[in-house]
Order: C-alpha cells, then structure tokens, then sequence
C-alpha cells in the first residue's frame, strides 16, 4: 500500500486557491471568438463556473469551457497547448459539444423536462433549454444524474448529486433563463419579460444588450447631465 | 523562538493541515491498462448500452491491499460529461468472482499512456491527480476521485 506524506498537500493548495480565482470569459470575448452574441450570456455563465482560455486546472481539464481528458480527446486533435492557445478552437469544440449534449437530451428524453419547476438552494427557476444544457454538465447519458432526477424529481437523492454531494438541480436553477438555441436548433424557449414600465428591463440579461427605447423611458440622461 | 519564526511555522502546519488531513494512509489505485477504441470491453466491466454511440476507450486501475484486490474501469463513451465519465469500483475475489461497489460519475483521468498530456502528467498541480486518480480512505469505506468522494456500497455482482 503506497503512503502519502502528508505535507503533499501544501503546495497543491496554494495551486488550488490560484485555481479558485477563475473568473470566466466575458461574453464580449466569446463572441469574438465565434460565439453568437444571442447565445454569448449563457457561454459566459457557464464559461464562468469553469476557467479563461489559457487555464488549466487541476485535473488537467482545459481553457474556458474545462474540457477534461476523455472530451478533449474527442472534440480536438491537436495538442492540449495549441488548444489553450486557440480560443477559436474552444468555441467550435464547445459548440459541438453542446450541439451533441442537446442530442443526448433528446435521446434519451430529458427535453420533456422543459417547462417543469425546479428548486435548489432556495432558489427557482422553470426549466429549459439552457436550464438543461448546464446540468449536462453532470452528464446527460441515460444513467446519469440529470436522467435521475427526470425520472425521481427528487433534486436531494444521491443519484442526483455529484462527488461534492452538489445537486444537478442547483445546475438547472442556475443555467435557467438564457438563449441557448445556438445548440438547440430550436428558437428561444427563454421567458423574456416585456418591459411595461420603469424598473421593468431584467437584470438577468443585462440592461445594457436590451435597452429601452427613449420612448419607453420615463427618465432619460444625456451625457451633458453627467 | 522568535515570534516571526513561530508565525512561520504555525502557518506552515495550519496549511498543512487544511491541504492535506487524510492524505496520510490513504491507499492509490496504480495504472493498470487502457483499451482504447474498442467496441467491447476485454475485462467485461462494461456492457451493452455503454458502447452504443461507437467505439469506446476505457481506463483501468487496480489496487490490491490486505484486505483483498479492487479494480477500477472509467469508460470514454457518450455517457461522459465534459469533466465526468462512468466509472465503476469492483472488488475482485479470490476466486475471480466480482462485486460493483460504486458505480457513478468519477473525474477523467489524466491518461499516462497519451503524449498529448505528457506535460501535464509531468509537473505541476496536475501531476499528482495524474498519479493517483483514484484512493482509498484507510477505513477502506470511501473512494477518493480528486475532490470527490464516494461510499464504497455491499457490492452487487
């Protein structure tokens, strides 16, 4: 039986906690990379949870989407540096992955679960394309977590958790609200709310990429008045 | 001791101690075989639906310990997700018989036969998650995958 000494650790830490800092690709620079703008938000907030291009972590899992060992091998065939060095590369990788994970969902019937309530860490959210193409994350094959919960709807049964005891239900709340038919083929299932009034425009998708019309507003600030 | 040396130390062991509390008699599963694009398995750990997107590549580590000898088979096929694929724990008896005692998604390992890896399997923070994948608490009662943890089950055949 082989020991571990245990000051192995320390220096494993301090990497980790380097880790730890990720931040993610912004949208902007994933669409420069060849992301479409309407589906950049989601890229950028799964892009979030996982690295920037050029990282690695400590499972050897690479650049802004974390393509681990076995995904990396099938989504790319060059080397693991030229593919920290080609953002490119990574969004046409990724965009086949999510293409092919929209496939899985079909496959095996998780779409169905489009349109269903779902809870986690006090936080709902109505499940959709996005929603179900984040908790592919913890796999979309037909025994994995995500075909666990479509068939129990229990979001705090074991087999709907991952290593870290974390639900895919959390991944569901968490990737609900964005516009993922760049992979789905499908339009939009996002519910965007129509602004009806001031303070109506969601901050989920970011006043910025939707502002309203100088009619809409009831105040209006000129770069003179700042 | 000075002050300065004992802050030094302190936060040497405190480190220590939160990197690394049961690394110390934890048993690693050691490298045993890759089968790579196959359509069956040659070790029969996996069957069926698992190779129906196509060829597969599975990755096979062992352990043997006084309590008896565990193997280890992590497939690559459309199960996976981009950081998780299926993989399952076995305890093999004496008499070749063998029991599944966790069967869930585990981390990819870092493949120690691929060159394209070579320099991550190497150095750096990778390396370690390269050598030893996959652990045994002392109790013998979890498997350790990286970060993740699994109890091991009775075991079904």
């Amino acid at each position: 039986m082989r020991k571990r000494p245990a000051l192995f650790g320390a220096g494993i830490a301090l990497c980790l906690s380097s880790a730890l800092a990720f931040a993610g690709e912004s949208a902007a620079s994933l669409t420069a990379a060849g992301i479409p703008a309407n589906c950049a938000p989601f890229a950028a907030k799964v892009s979030a949870a996982e690295g920037n291009f050029g990282t690695t972590n400590q499972f050897g899992c690479l650049g802004a989407f974390q393509f681990c060992p076995g995904t990396f091998e099938r989504y790319y065939s060059g080397s693991a540096q030229s593919f920290l060095n080609d953002p490119q590369a990574q969004v046409a990788a990724w965009t086949r992955y999510q293409q092919n994970s929209w496939s899985q969902v079909q496959k095996n019937g998780m779409g169905s679960l489009v349109g269903q309530q779902v809870c986690s860490g006090g936080r709902c959210a109505t499940i959709d394309q996005s929603a179900i193409l984040m908790a592919c994350q913890f796999g979309c094959g037909k025994n994995g977590k995500l075909a666990n919960f479509a068939a129990s709807g229990d979001c705090d049964a074991r087999n709907v958790k991952d290593g870290n005891g974390v639900s895919v239900c959390s991944y569901l709340v968490r990737g609900a609200g964005y516009d993922a038919s760049c992979f789905t083929g499908d339009a939009s299932t996002t519910c965007t709310p129509t602004p009806s009034g001031p303070g109506d425009f969601p901050t989920s998708i970011g006043i910025a990429a939707n502002p309203p019309s100088s009619s809409d507003a009831s105040i209006i600030v000129r770069a003179t008045d700042v | 001791m000075r002050p300065a040396q004992f802050g030094t130390l302190a936060w040497m062991v405190v480190a220590s101690a939160i990197a690394n509390p049961s690394h110390a008699a934890e048993a690693s599963f050691t490298f045993k075989a890759s089968y790579r694009n196959v359509a069956t398995d040659p070790d029969g750990v996996w069957t069926g639906d698992a190779f129906a997107g196509g060829p597969v590549t599975i990755h096979e580590y062992q352990l043997r310990t006084a309590s008896g000898e565990f193997l280890i088979s992590q497939i690559w096929n459309d199960d996976c997700a981009a950081a998780t694929c299926p993989t399952r724990l076995l305890r093999v008896e004496p008499g070749g018989r063998r029991a599944v005692l966790v069967d869930d998604m585990m981390r990819q390992i870092i493949p120690p036969n691929d060159p394209r890896f070579a320099a991550l399997s190497a150095t750096g923070p990778q390396a370690a998650f390269a050598r030893s994948p996959f652990r045994l608490s002392d109790d013998g009662k979890t498997l350790l995958n990286g970060d993740f943890r699994f109890d091991l089950g009775e075991g079904r055949q």
